[in-house]
């Protein structure tokens, strides 16, 4: 079933068979290289190609921007106070 | 520093005791350890209990640490296990749910052509992750294990499938989603930066 077709944008019709390569494509990891008749498609499918390309930018663009996080000022404290360590290194540590 | 055997060394030694080995390895760990847990938990609240918890799992059962992995996977494991297993009880990681209807009812649903390549706004670090971190904060609940664990966390779908429970094929289908979710609100913070900035 096709369901509601109103938000597709795709110039031309997809078979499911297609959709259904490329959404098995995007959920692999990142890098893997589409091949054989997805690639093909991809390649002569504009839509297609911003729709995977754009997923794979996205997904970049999150991994290089996921940044440890300092704890928030009091939690480190809080934390030693319920485990009853000492913290030996008053934030002073660098080396990670 | 900070290599095998040094924490071997540490271990040792906090388990004969020394507290001050003990508090070493609470501190070289615990800013990691609380970044997961923000990620998977969206709330400062819950992830400092998660911290705590995981810690004070670790100082009791350090004994049982068995030295084959690194200390930050076995702290990782027990920090991932609690944070689900917190989520799971506030009923927002739904055991499974029904895959029928991705394929297309989400493929294309929105106006690509319009989108903008994140990776191509020139903004400083701090405005990228703030945007990062809004847009994982309205991804809905149930994606964002998912999502954390296998994207920023880089989990294979099969450990991802195991720590969450749930079939390997929802995975796959929840990332779907979730990547979906996460370009559409992170192409609308990039707009929203820049009119805040032309503006
Ligand atoms: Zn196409």
């Amino acid at each position: 079933m096709r369901g509601s077709d109103s938000g597709i944008m795709i110039g031309h019709n997809h078979s499911e068979k297609m959709i259904s390569m490329i959404q098995k494509h995007l959920g692999r990891d990142l890098g893997v290289e589409a091949k054989g008749e997805l690639k093909k498609h991809i390649s002569e499918c504009p839509d297609c190609k911003v729709y995977v390309d754009s997923i794979e930018e996205t997904v970049k663009f999150y991994r290089k921007n996921n940044a440890v996080n300092e704890m928030p000022s009091g939690v480190s404290e809080r934390l030693f106070k319920v485990l009853e360590l000492k913290n030996n290194s008053t934030k002073e540590e660098n080396e990670k | 520093m900070n290599n095998h055997l040094d924490e071997k060394i540490l271990v040792q030694k906090a388990l004969d005791g020394d507290q001050k080995s003990m508090a070493i390895l609470v501190e070289t760990h615990s800013d990691r350890i609380y970044s997961l847990a923000i990620k998977l938990m969206r709330n400062e609240e819950d992830a400092e209990d998660i911290l705590q918890e995981t810690f004070m799992i670790m100082i009791k059962k350090l004994n049982t640490f068995a030295g084959k992995s690194s200390l930050y996977t076995w702290l990782y494991r027990i920090a991932t296990n609690l944070a689900l297993g917190k989520l799971r009880r506030k009923k927002i990681v739904k055991s499974e749910e029904d895959i029928q209807n991705v394929s297309e009812a989400s493929y294309l649903g929105k106006d690509i052509q319009n989108w903008k390549n994140p990776m191509e706004a020139e903004q400083d670090q701090s405005v990228m992750t703030t945007c990062l971190e809004h847009a994982i904060s309205k991804l809905p609940e149930s994606y964002r294990s998912v999502f954390v664990l296998r994207d920023m966390e880089k989990h294979s779908t099969r450990e991802t499938a195991k720590l969450l429970a749930i079939s390997e094929s929802n995975v796959k289908v929840r990332l779907m989603r979730a990547r979906l979710y996460m370009r559409d609100r992170l192409a609308e913070n990039m707009q929203c930066v820049e009119v805040i900035q032309a503006s």
